[in-house]
């Protein structure tokens, strides 16, 4: 029979036993959004509400993650410019939420773009470059911080998008439990 | 996609993450992507999961029904559900009512 594995909102949480009942077999956490401290509780929420539903763990690495604090609305042919953290040569276009809206980079300092579509920018929103590579650690402190919590909470698995060589982490590699 | 092989080896699962991998390696190639990555998987006796976008379109309609059904017959151990799901009680009635999708399939 095929499962069904749940990527948890905060919205969710006062229904772990009633999601279990109608078919959750896994529960994600997506170690992009969200406190560690929040990751923290409700890993022990699942633990004590429906102890023998597995959680899957979604770290982030390199997987770029838009740094803006509010929901900016944007229009098409719109200019704006961005905290984009790595170099990105211009003409580049980047995608925003798996291209859900794409802007190309059009200046010198490779931050300011222009929106080909009207939509909004979301904090944490996700970032696809395709044809760039993110150079810097695989891992961030956050990560490391979120895979100690897992581990001391026992955590079934790790789930490790983005990454560009086999040999990682072996805190990554090896089943938690 | 290069590397599905060894990284199957080494994985306890494997997941099909569908929004990356259409922008990585094209939106057109996504379902043979995931049949490769379904197969592979398999190969390596590894259990694997598809993800996401399944309930985009809810209550669902024929071409949800077909993504499903052709994740489920590829293989696919389990299905993730993430943005698409509704927010607070309703995210309880959307997994009822793909759990009872799933259990109707006579696979």
């Amino acid at each position: 029979m095929t499962g069904i594995i749940v990527t948890l909102q905060p919205s969710h949480l006062p229904y772990l036993k009633d999601l279990h009942a109608a078919g959750m077999t896994m529960v994600r956490l997506n170690g992009s959004h969200n406190t560690v401290d929040w990751h923290g509780k409700t890993m022990q929420a699942i633990r004590s509400e429906i102890p023998n539903t597995p959680i899957l763990l979604d770290i982030p690495g390199r997987k770029l993650r838009l740094a803006i604090e509010t929901i900016l609305p944007v229009e098409a042919n719109q200019i704006l410019e961005l905290p984009i953290p790595i170099w990105i040569p211009q003409g580049t276009t980047i995608l925003f939420d798996d291209g859900k809206l794409t802007a190309t980079v059009i200046s010198e300092n490779q931050r300011t773009l222009r929106f080909h579509q009207n939509g909004e920018l979301r904090p944490r929103m996700s970032m696809n470059i395709p044809g760039i590579t993110i150079q810097g650690p695989l891992l961030t402190k956050r990560d490391l911080e979120i895979i100690d919590l897992a581990q001391a909470l026992s955590v079934d698995y790790l789930d490790l998008g983005f990454y560009r060589i086999l040999k990682i982490n072996p805190r990554c590699t090896q089943t938690l439990r | 996609m290069k590397n599905l092989d060894d990284i199957c080896k080494h994985a306890d699962m494997v997941i099909v993450a569908r929004g990356d991998l259409s922008i990585e390696c094209g939106l057109f190639n996504i379902i043979e992507n995931q049949k490769k990555i379904l197969k592979t998987a398999k190969k390596f006796n590894k259990i694997s999961s598809v993800g996401t976008g399944f309930l985009t379109l809810y209550p669902p309609q024929q071409s949800t029904i077909a993504d499903i059904y052709n994740a489920v017959l590829d293989g696919a151990d389990s299905l993730i559900v993430s943005g698409d799901l509704p927010e607070g009680e309703k995210a309880v009635e959307a997994i009822t009512l793909l759990d009872k999708m799933l259990k109707s399939f006579n696979l």
